[in-house]
């Protein structure tokens, strides 16, 4: 039996032999005993494989890490001068303090969209009668009349 | 290090310049609703503010048991001067059933001035109290 056949017999066991190829493996295999031999062969290492447990990879895991961990180069440690540390928390604090200016003045100098509804409540022991029509007037001219 | 530092400022800079130029349309409204007594005292105020920009209403709803009153403004710049449109409704709930009335005015008013506008009409008995709402519109920053 050829590596080719071999290879055919895997890919039809496998499931990844469509039709009207699969029908094709199917004849070989009445009329060959060899490819049924190959296919039984692969369906008993399938299920052995299938039974035996999942082997444990924790102990290679963890030598392979410590293998590249030793060639990895050592990590270092910023050190700084006080000064620098000094400029350099200042030079922070400079950010975020313009970032929360910008985002305040943004949400105050962002120009509403809907119309802006407020609600105010008058005392209940204030009672209020409807006298007339809504008048306008400048303040200015409310105050020299009551003079 | 430089470039710590000067980042921070052109964010600054570059935030606080548009922002700025966009203020100069933005408006604030003052808004102040007032019950006054028959010998002029104050009884009770709210002050409100609200910022808004020209043609966009800003609405008060005052809640006053029986009254139900709603005041919008809306401010335009007219020139050097601001043009407000003053609406007032106000509905009356009692035992006869509800009736209401409604105004629809403007002045035009030069920065930093007042205005007053008596919802409930200003024509009252001497012994009653009064519903006034005193309006001041400024530029944002002034």
């Amino acid at each position: 039996m050829k590596d080719i056949e071999r290879m055919v017999v895997s890919a039809y066991e496998d499931g990844e032999v469509e039709f009207p190829w699969s029908d094709r493996v199917l004849k070989k295999m009445e009329e060959n005993p060899e490819w049924v031999a190959e296919a039984q062969s692969h369906r008993r290492i399938k299920a052995a494989l299938a039974s035996s447990p999942e082997p444990d990879f924790s102990e290679v895991r963890q030598r392979v890490k410590a293998r590249i961990e030793a060639h990895l180069p050592r990590r270092r440690r910023l050190t700084l001068p006080p000064v620098w540390m000094s400029v350099a928390a200042a030079a922070a604090l400079v950010l975020v303090a313009g970032g929360g200016f910008w985002v305040g003045r943004q949400t105050v100098a962002t120009p509403p969209s809907a119309v802006a509804e407020l609600q105010v409540q008058v005392p209940k022991t204030l009672g209020l009668k409807l006298s007339g029509e809504g008048q306008l007037l400048m303040a200015s001219t409310l105050q020299g009349k009551s003079r | 290090m430089t470039l710590k530092l000067l980042l921070p400022l052109a964010f600054l800079l570059g935030a606080v310049a548009p922002a700025a130029a966009e203020s100069e349309q933005m408006l604030v409204v003052k808004i102040t609703p007032r019950v006054i007594e028959s010998d002029q005292t104050v009884s009770w105020e709210q002050p409100l503010t609200q910022v808004t920009k020209a043609g966009v209403p800003v609405v008060v709803k005052i809640d006053a048991g029986t009254l139900a009153i709603r005041v919008t403004v809306t401010p335009f710049v007219r020139g050097p001067d601001f043009l407000l449109v003053v609406q007032g409704e106000v509905r009356q709930r009692d035992e006869k059933g509800s009736r209401g009335s409604s105004s629809l005015q403007s002045l035009l008013v030069p920065p930093g001035e007042s205005i007053v506008f008596f919802p409930l009409g200003r024509q009252i008995a001497d012994s009653d109290r009064q519903m006034v709402v005193m309006m001041k519109v400024e530029y944002q920053g002034e």
